[in-house]
């Protein structure tokens, strides 16, 4: 007995001392092999963040990786000739006070304009900054164009499913650039053809065939036929009165425009972030702060981003209704669009394609109608099965139905977190000045009713109208957004972790810019009616030159 | 092959209540015995003395002799009454006993013992968009002492809990609790007992985490002469399966409870019967109504004091149909849900259990299953909303050896498989949060009888996720006790 006591004692002693000698050598004994204060898979969902790989290939670009094309799409992203006039409409078509220039001088604006590349592809031109400001004003605020050729959809509603369609859209935007494909044409043959000759070989044929071709710009108008003329389609209906020969080149031309630019963008990919290099050289690196690993167990863990800010793109590409308020200047709200309007129809319940504040919804249904799909004639690979169908939970096609899913209804894109200290205000409609706002967002569950938009009312003996069945499935706010109780100390932490996701600024282009080349087309039109883009650099991008 | 501690285990209350009635009874007469001469003499010699004196005296008021005499008597039983008085509060009537229980553990990881399902590489991803929250494993696994406390609780969203240990995987000392237990004899048939814990613990942002609570606080009443039938009331050890008996650190083989316990082994308030049947008592008989379930502080459902008009109704029937000590046993519990507004929806649970001695060997085993229905409807209120929950199996089995009178080996497998969730899944806002366990368990451990008052104690524990599907979550734990008994 007393030889067992003895021993027990001299082990006590051995744990003791081994303790209070052993200091940073105990602290390794114990810690886990992913690190001390890190748990196994923990490390794992954080290791699993970085680094950021190439973008995926587009098969309905075979352009996308040509330094060429980037080259030429680099030129067209930097020049605001291919922008029309001031509309000073708003998304839903309403008239506002002021957008960049009066009503009918040219907007004058680029793809730079309201994505500087040098600023991770976000506006910081437009004042105020919660929405973008072109042509008109936008309904959303400019998401980044930097590690936009990640994303398996385009916009915050999810309307485009390739870069170069998306980049099409965008210059025919009333609100927007204010462009037209006709415009766009003379731009390119005006002063780009002999690089685009050069990209593009396999489409050699830019020459159109009819007289009316020399109009300076035109678009699809809302009457399908040609209404020579008429006051009601975009000029004068200039486009759809082309022969169909020449709709073919002039959409090639249009089309190969906006493959370029998402070459150019394929090059804008923001790497090495001090998160990069804290994943890579592993816990306790020194690379990031020690609040900021804390905010990355925070981010993992109780704080649950990664359930939409996954993958090394931080974002799952995915659509959710997060609890954000649809209120703000120029921001439509469901009330802005009653039940039968042109402009935007929110009927409760049945939802038009036009109806903005729904978001992915209206997406869903801009993107089936959409002309230039990724698996339309214009694609590159047309046994490209096409983008996945829109979805919180995106699926593949054919499976994706007529109708869109209806918990879209509210949801909007997750934007990518690279870079995010760059992107401030944040949200779709710009809601939040800072980071700290946002993280106080998702701690308490989202803004109370802001989910409630969409979602109809039980049905009951009391309710009229449209209703829904209880249990069935509805829109609704995202299940992940309940109050996450983050101390005030844990917020900082996580702001202090997104502040490591910046990466390497991109750096500014070459003031050689190629789209000097080739006389402008003089046929007295509005689409050179900006500014000359000289060497002086991308107008009005800011530091990018 | 008797434990120095083997007298408080199997009925502690029984062991304690006869003696203890025989020694008040003792102490009683005692307390007469020395009472102060001061005391009047019997009243029948001053009678005499009167009626003698009355003859030879001259007459008086007889009737003011008697009132003289009655107002004697009042005053005398006054003095007596003041006299018992006083040598009842003289008496030591309670009994203080008691432990310290201090030990080290070292838990493997962070000491945590779930991992949250979240990401795009969920392991269950059916259950994204029902729970805001997914967690799989136990969070009670890594257990360090035998109060059942979890070396970390880890920080997950959506709960401020308080995480009594918070090793955060660190290695520590602790005293996992100081038991002051008080018992007294009302009466050679009542004792009362309250167990009261002393717990220190860690603050946090100036606040002091050292607590207090009161497990046990219970009146016992034996009606019967033949002492076999007892009731109780106040908060008591519940009658559901065995481990209850060892649930304290005084009493428990080893060091940490099995993996069911929190289902078994919490101390519910309301009445409690007992009976003792048959010939050498092979028949037991026990039941209980009681605010809530025998579930265990640690654990989510505990309900002190109840929040709903509802009872909860237990009982177990325990044979020992052989002529060795093998007790086999069933258990039941059926009530309102804890936490319940109302009581609508019914918690159940169910088990068999076993419990042998066999020279120095025991053997324990349990079963267990039970369900509750949890929230429904589209309303949510995280105040007052019930768990659910689905225990599809839990159990142990345990072997305690003496192999000395000063050594003693422990092994213990456990299982549990529960699924508990908290809100609605089906509900348009959708749940809050869902545990999914596929745990078992093998405990092994070492117990040292150093003398009466001491014993020491050591066990690993090591936890494992026994479906495909679930990830291994490394949170073994090497915990020990010394147990100081006073």
């Amino acid at each position: 007995m007393g030889r067992t006591i003895e021993r027990i004692l001299v082990a006590g002693a051995a744990i003791l001392l081994s303790a209070l000698a052993g200091c940073h050598a105990t602290d390794n004994v114990f810690c886990s092999s992913a690190g001390c204060g890190w748990s196994s898979t923990d490390w794992a969902r954080v290791a699993a963040l970085s680094p950021l790989p190439d973008p995926p290939p587009d098969p309905s670009n075979r352009y996308c990786n040509d330094s060429s094309a980037a080259a030429l799409g680099a030129s067209f992203y930097f020049d605001p000739g291919f922008s029309g006039n001031t509309t000073l409409k708003d998304s839903i078509g309403r008239t506002v006070a002021a957008a960049r220039t009066p009503l009918g001088q040219p907007a004058n604006v680029s793809c730079a304009s309201c994505h500087n590349p040098t600023h991770a592809g976000t506006d910081e031109s437009s004042v105020p900054n919660t929405v973008s400001i072109g042509a008109g004003i936008y309904d959303v605020n400019g998401q980044q164009t930097v590690n936009a050729a990640f994303y398996p959809l385009l916009y915050w509603n999810g309307r485009s499913d390739s870069l170069w369609s998306q980049a099409i859209a965008v210059n025919e935007s009333p609100f927007s650039m204010n462009g037209s494909r006709l415009q766009t044409y003379w731009r390119v043959v005006d002063r780009y053809l002999a690089q685009y000759s050069s990209v593009f070989p396999d489409y050699p044929n830019t020459q159109l065939t009819v007289a009316e071709a020399t109009a300076p710009s035109g678009k699809p108008g809302t009457t399908s036929g040609c209404q020579a003329g008429s006051a009601t389609e975009p000029a004068g209906d200039a486009f759809d009165c082309l022969s169909a020969a020449d709709q073919t080149v002039v959409n090639r031309v249009f089309v190969n425009f906006g493959k370029a630019i998402a070459a150019y963008e394929y090059t804008l990919v923001s790497r090495d972030a001090p998160f990069d290099r804290f994943v890579r050289d592993g816990p306790g690196s020194g690379w990031i702060s020690p609040a900021a690993e804390r905010g990355a167990m925070l981010f993992v863990g109780k704080a649950s981003c990664i359930d939409c800010h996954n993958t090394p793109l931080l974002s799952d590409g995915r659509f959710h209704d997060i609890g954000v308020p649809q209120v703000g200047d120029h921001v439509p709200t469901v009330e802005d669009c009653p039940p039968g309007s042109s402009t935007c129809d929110c009927t409760p319940g049945h939802e038009a394609a036009s109806c903005a504040p729904s978001g992915a919804w209206a997406g869903a249904k801009k993107l089936v109608a959409g002309k230039f799909q990724r698996h339309s004639s214009w694609s590159d690979d047309t046994s490209d099965g096409g983008a996945p169908c829109l979805s919180t939970e995106i699926a593949v096609p054919p499976s994706c139905g007529s109708e869109p899913d209806p918990t879209l209804k509210g949801a909007w894109r997750t934007p990518s977190l690279r870079d995010v200290a760059l992107t401030a205000p944040y949200m779709h409609d710009g809601y939040y000045q800072t980071l700290d706002d946002v993280v106080r967002h998702y701690n308490v569950g989202g803004v109370p009713g802001a989910a409630t938009v969409f979602q109809l009312p039980l049905c009951g003996a009391d309710v009229g109208g449209a209703c829904m069945d209880a249990g069935a499935p509805a829109p609704h706010l995202a299940v992940e957004i309940k109050p996450l109780g983050l101390s005030d100390d844990e917020v900082a932490d996580l702001v202090a972790f997104l502040g490591t996701l910046t990466g390497t600024p991109i750096p500014p282009l070459d003031a050689g810019a190629p789209h000097d080349a080739g006389a402008p087309h003089d046929a007295g039109a509005p689409h050179d009616a900006g500014a000359p883009h000289d060497a002086g650099g991308p107008s009005d991008a800011g530091p990018s030159q | 092959m008797k434990r120095p501690s083997e007298s408080r285990r199997g009925s502690p209350t029984w062991a304690l209540t006869l003696p203890l009635a025989a020694l008040v009874a003792t102490q009683a007469r005692a307390v007469r015995a020395d009472e102060p001469s001061a005391a009047p003499p019997p009243l029948a010699e001053p009678a005499d003395d009167a009626d003698a004196d009355a003859d030879a005296a001259e007459p008086v008021d007889t009737q003011s002799q008697i009132n003289d005499l009655r107002q004697q008597m009042k005053d005398l039983q006054m003095g007596l009454d003041q006299t018992r008085q006083i040598a009842t509060l003289r008496r030591p009537i309670v009994n203080v006993g008691g432990y310290v229980d201090f030990g080290f553990f070292a838990p493997q990881g962070t000491g945590v013992g779930v991992v949250q399902d979240e990401g795009p590489s969920r392991y269950f991803p059916e259950y994204a968009n029902k729970y805001a929250w997914v967690f799989l494993g136990d969070l009670l696994a890594p257990t360090v002492n035998s109060r059942g406390e979890a070396a970390s609780l880890g920080n997950f969203p959506g709960v401020n809990r308080f995480d009594s240990i918070d090793s955060t995987g660190a290695p520590s000392f602790i005293v996992n609790e100081v038991n002051m237990t008080l018992t007294a004899a009302l009466s050679p048939s009542a004792l009362a007992t309250a167990s009261v814990n002393f717990v220190p613990r860690s603050g946090h942002d100036f606040s002091i985490g050292d607590f207090m609570e009161v497990d046990i606080a219970q009146l016992e009443w034996m009606p019967t002469r033949s002492g076999r039938t007892s009731i109780f009331v106040g908060k008591f050890d519940s009658v559901f399966g065995i481990e209850y008996r060892d649930r304290k650190s005084n009493q428990r083989f080893g060091v940490t409870p099995s993996l069911v316990a929190r289902y078994t082994t919490g101390t519910p308030l309301g009445i409690k019967f007992r009976s003792k049947l048959g010939d050498e008592e092979r028949v037991v008989i026990a039941g209980a109504l009681t605010n809530g379930s025998a579930t265990t502080e640690q654990f989510h459902f505990y309900d002190e004091i109840d929040s709903n008009s509802g009872k909860t109704v237990s009982g177990r029937l325990s044979v020992r149909p052989l002529r060795f000590d093998l007790e086999i046993g069933a258990s039941g519990s059926w009530g309102p849900q804890d936490h319940a507004l109302d009581s609508t929806d019914a918690m159940w649970f169910v088990g068999v259990d076993l419990l042998g001695h066999f020279g120095p060997l025991d053997v324990k085993g349990q079963w267990i299953k039970g369900g509750a229905p949890g929230e429904t409807g589209p309303v949510y209120d995280p105040n007052h909303r019930p768990y659910g929950l689905h225990l599809n199996n839990g159990g142990y089995l345990e072997l305690d050896w003496m192999v000395t009178p000063f050594l003693g080996l422990l092994a213990r497998g456990d299982l549990r498989d529960a699924e508990v969730w908290l809100g609605d899944p089906n509900a348009l806002s959708g749940a809050d949060r869902f545990y999914l366990t596929k745990e078992w368990r093998a405990t092994a451990g070492v117990r040292a009888v150093v003398n009466e008052h001491v014993v020491v104690k050591a066990e690993y524990l090591h936890n494992g996720e026994y479906s495909a599907r679930m990830p291994s979550i490394p949170n073994d734990v090497f915990t020990s006790s010394l147990l100081l008994t006073y």
